[in-house]
């Protein structure tokens, strides 16, 4: 009976296998060479367009909890975002590179996802012409470009898992440039004449963090106390690789909300083992330290690091036991808020503003991390994220860091940098701290190709449905938002729209599109792209939600979540 | 012989599905969570709920597993979580990478480490026997990783702009152009078995240029491949060396070896027309398995020199918990070590006609 079965089993299992593999489709393999003809195909001239006819998209309330309540085109040029609450930052979210503008008709045409995956039809200053899976990404010069012509005329995207292996690249003349340099390697890029560095200041923040719901972290007295017992610098001075600063604050200096000037406490054991022993905790604490064991831009050596903690903690007479955590497992139990010990955690930038940092942590919606939440820190917050200008917005986050200061719901410790290396002869060469470089302004010291090493293979191009870097730097050089980060200050500048404002209580948001935009399909940019490009995100049941996955999680966390998003 | 090998074939099955059950089970235990890994630690509550019910991991895992199995049988090996894209699809795309690598690694590793292993034997205890043994251990303990940055440095960086310079990761020069197989041929409109035949050879560049008379590609791919091709084949190569050297001299002492000398034959025609083909025997075993090998996991050679290949994307998939992936790529490489023993099994009977299969 069991040889029956075997049999059966086998003879079933190998003509399913010999089926399946006659099923599949020819080409199916992604054929490399295939590829660039198809991305020029993918983008077929744009017909002749008609009359425009607005095109609005629209939540029939509130209730489901998103961001968005619509987004009307008003005119050809003009489109209108009606929030369900005031967003000071949706500016500088309007420039992220996931909620890049796509052709009405191209994006229906791929169904949402399909071509618009391999084959993106953008307005940016390149257009990929060829994607070699797992080698090298080609993109060409788009001759169309609305605004100044990349300098180089191709571009080359390849990636490599191994610091190493970028820099050997890197000084065989391979490359251009390569990003993410090792920490061990920065004096070799520095002290060789053909190459140079461009440090990323760490637009992170490393923590270790406190639960005020469990004793003796319910004592803000305590909670200064071990602020004063852990010595930043060193940890800075030993961990962290050139590039990166001792925190002062929770904000990183390079993005809005920083208050310059602001301090935090000074390194001062004996103060701290003295107030320990004045509320009761000294002598005879015993806690632990809970970390994941996963390397971060703004924790780079975590094991290491945490021990050096637990001696800082142990030369006050605190005993800490190291706890590591698996990462998922961690993340969720430190925003459920059950870890009872110190954790170590960080952050790094979405979107270059306040409240992406404070808002999230220490606004009234964040997750139970830290314990409760700080009424005074929530009210600065609010009062910061109904100011239009920045001028009106930063003495209250001024105001609130000087409250974290107080709190101490963390211990903020570092910000942790980076950087790229090119070749010397590369002009304009810069790190963007947000990771969004734009090869189109370099001069590769004249060569026609700027070949660029990075760590890893794009997984998408449409990247309203990615999240990994890798891709978003990809579609940066072929597809453009509103907005735009610019290059080397991050600060939030014109792109497809010329001109934006908002009502006074930041609920509407009108951007005015500039004329004469073409995709590289040549079709003309108009409001009902912004409509469609938008709304085919946020309507979970819009037949063009499709996308890679069909996440969008993006959208999803920095506009609160989908409309229509099923239960 | 034919029944042989169905017997053999048909008893390859329930290890295969073993194998398919074990990997499967095994890639469930990884700790950690699927949907953070793939979307980032920042994916909401929500976003992972939506993620979890559209994947299918929310259910039970015996009800996961009937569902991969039923679609396995059917000859669907899932969609990658994180590509999104068929796994049969990826596997057309990678192992083409794999087996070029392995194949000319294993060819180098052969050809040199018999030699070696011969060469060694022929002069036992003598200055050239030592020489070849020291080599072949250094060739199995240097680690591959620091063999392989090593020899990037030596010929990318210090012998750069000299004859000698080969590139340090990469399977082609940036921006040249890879047409395939069927395009050049004019066969576009190509399908079946055939068409997937060619766009399988399309993506091995040194055999695409050569059957495409694209002599840029194939020299340019090929040059891409000497470095890793090298420290892929040291330590199977050492290990040859060792094992021909070895079985070589136990072979030289038996009595028929005496026979044959006794008999007034040269000494060339003792070693290589009578102690070889029974010497060959234990090495063909392991170049057998060291293709399997090979073909599995050469992970480090395959990111040290920057090649998407097998190991790569099992190791990738891995540490993304990208379970169809993890899956589809660990049945494959089953199949390939069974394919692998039969035929060794095979050339058993082949090289020594005393051994019947049955």
């Amino acid at each position: 009976m069991t040889r029956k079965l075997t049999l059966l089993l086998s003879v079933m299992l190998i003509l399913g296998l010999v089926l399946g593999g006659c099923a599949a489709p020819a080409g199916t393999t992604g054929t490399t060479a295939e590829q660039p003809e198809a991305a020029t195909e993918a983008a077929p001239e744009a017909a002749p367009a008609g009359p425009f006819e607005p095109m609005v998209m629209a939540a029939e309330n509130c209730d489901y909890g998103g961001l968005f309540k619509s987004i009307e085109a008003v005119d050809e040029k003009t489109v209108k975002f009606t929030l369900c609450y005031p967003d000071v930052a949706f500016p500088a979210k309007a420039a992220f590179s996931a909620f890049a503008i796509n052709d009405t008709a191209y994006l229906e045409s791929t169904g949402g996802g399909g071509d618009l995956i391999e084959k993106p039809n953008g307005t940016g200053p390149y257009t990929l012409a060829e994607w070699r899976r797992g080698d090298q990404m080609v993109f060409q010069r788009n001759e169309d470009y609305w605004g100044d012509k990349a300098i180089p005329a191709t571009l080359v995207f390849r990636w490599g898992a191994e610091s190493a292996q970028r820099l050997v690249e890197l000084q065989a003349g391979t490359v251009d440039g390569i990003d993410n340099v090792g920490p061990d390697d920065f004096a070799t890029v520095e002290g060789d004449a053909n190459l140079q560095m461009q440090l990323r200041s760490g637009t992170n923040i490393f923590y270790v963090g406190m639960n005020n719901n469990f004793p003796p972290f319910d004592n803000e007295r305590v909670r200064q106390a071990f602020a004063m017992a852990i010595d930043r610098q060193r940890l800075v001075d030993n961990f962290y690789p050139p590039g990166s600063s001792v925190a002062t604050q929770f904000m990183p200096p390079s993005i809005f909300g920083y208050s310059e000037g602001q301090t935090w406490y000074d390194y001062n054991p004996d103060e701290a083992k003295k107030i320990l022993e004045e509320e009761g905790v000294l002598p005879g604490f015993k806690t632990t330290i809970t970390y994941r064991d996963v390397v971060r831009g703004y924790l780079p050596n975590p094991g290491i690091v945490a021990q050096d903690i637990q001696a800082q903690l142990a030369d006050i007479g605190v005993e800490a036991e190291i706890v590591v955590m698996e990462s998922g497992a961690f993340i969720d139990a430190a925003n459920q808020g059950t870890l009872d010990g110190f954790h170590m955690l960080g952050w790094g930038a979405d979107y270059p503003d306040a409240t992406n940092f404070l808002d999230f942590h220490f606004g009234p919606g964040a997750s139970p991390q830290f314990g409760e939440g700080f009424q005074d820190i929530w009210d600065a917050l609010k009062e910061g994220s109904t100011k239009a200008t920045p001028e009106e917005r930063q003495p209250f986050y001024d105001t609130a860091n000087e409250l974290i200061k107080q709190h101490v719901p963390m211990i903020p410790v570092a910000h942790g940098g980076n950087g790229a290396a090119f070749k010397a002869d590369v002009e304009n060469a810069y790190a963007s701290d947000i990771g969004a470089e734009q090869f189109a302004i370099m001069n590769p010291g004249g060569r026609d190709a700027f070949v660029w090493m990075q760590n890893a293979e794009p997984i998408g191009l449409y990247c309203a449905d990615e999240t990994d870097g890798e891709s978003l730097r990809a579609c940066e050089q072929v597809m453009q938002s509103l907005l735009a980060y610019e290059p080397g200050t991050g600060a939030v500048v014109a792109s497809l729209a010329t001109d934006w404002s908002a009502n006074a209580d930041l609920t509407e948001w009108t951007f005015t599109l500039r004329d004469g935009v073409k995709f590289h399909n040549g079709a003309t940019l108009d409001a009902n792209d912004v409509v469609l490009s938008y709304g085919v995100q946020w309507d979970a049941s819009h037949p063009l939600h499709v996308g890679r996955a069909g996440d969008f999680t993006y959208f999803s966390s920095l506009f609160n979540g989908l409309l229509n998003a099923p239960k | 012989m034919l029944a042989y090998i169905l017997r053999r074939v048909v008893l390859a099955i329930p290890v295969l599905v073993g194998v398919l059950f074990l990997t499967f089970l095994l890639s469930r235990l990884i700790p950690g969570d699927p949907c953070r890994a793939m979307l980032g630690e920042k994916a909401t509550p929500a976003v992972c709920d939506a993620f979890m019910e559209r994947t299918g991991l929310n259910k039970p895992i015996p009800v996961q597993f009937a569902i991969y199995f039923g679609r396995v049988m059917s000859g669907d090996l899932g969609d990658s979580l994180r590509f999104g894209r068929p796994v049969t699809e990826m596997l057309m795309e990678r192992l083409p990478v794999t087996i070029e690598l392995a194949v000319l690694s294993l060819l180098v590793a052969t050809t040199v480490g018999v030699i070696l292993g011969v060469v060694a034997a022929y002069w036992q205890n003598s200055p050239i026997d030592a020489g070849t043994m020291v080599f072949a251990n250094l060739g199995v303990s240097v680690p591959i990783f620091v063999l392989g940055l090593l020899a990037a440095y030596l010929f990318a960086v210090v012998l750069k702009d000299t004859p000698f310079s080969l590139p340090p990761s990469g399977r082609l020069q940036a921006g040249i152009i890879v047409k395939s197989i069927p395009e050049v041929w004019g066969m576009d409109d190509l399908g079946g078995p055939l068409r997937g035949l060619l766009d399988f050879l399309s993506q091995m560049y040194v055999i695409n240029g050569i059957l495409t008379l694209n002599w840029q590609v194939a020299s340019d791919a090929g040059r891409h491949l000497i470095l890793p091709v090298i420290v892929l084949a040291t330590v199977p190569m050492s290990v040859i060396a060792r094992m021909t050297r070895s079985s070589l001299l136990e072979v030289m002492n038996l009595d028929y070896m005496r026979t044959a000398r006794a008999k007034g034959l040269n000494e060339r025609r003792v070693v290589f027309g009578h102690a070889m083909r029974n010497a060959l025997l234990p090495v063909v075993t392991i170049v057998g398995l060291s293709l399997g090998g090979l073909l599995s996991g050469a992970v480090l050679t395959e990111t040290i020199f920057g090649l998407t290949g097998v190991g790569r994307t099992i190791f990738d998939a891995i540490t993304s918990r990208d379970y169809a992936v993890i899956q589809g790529f660990t049945l494959i490489i089953a199949f390939t070590y069974v394919f692998i023993n039969l035929l060794v099994d095979l050339s058993y009977a082949v090289l020594d006609p005393r051994i019947r299969l049955s």
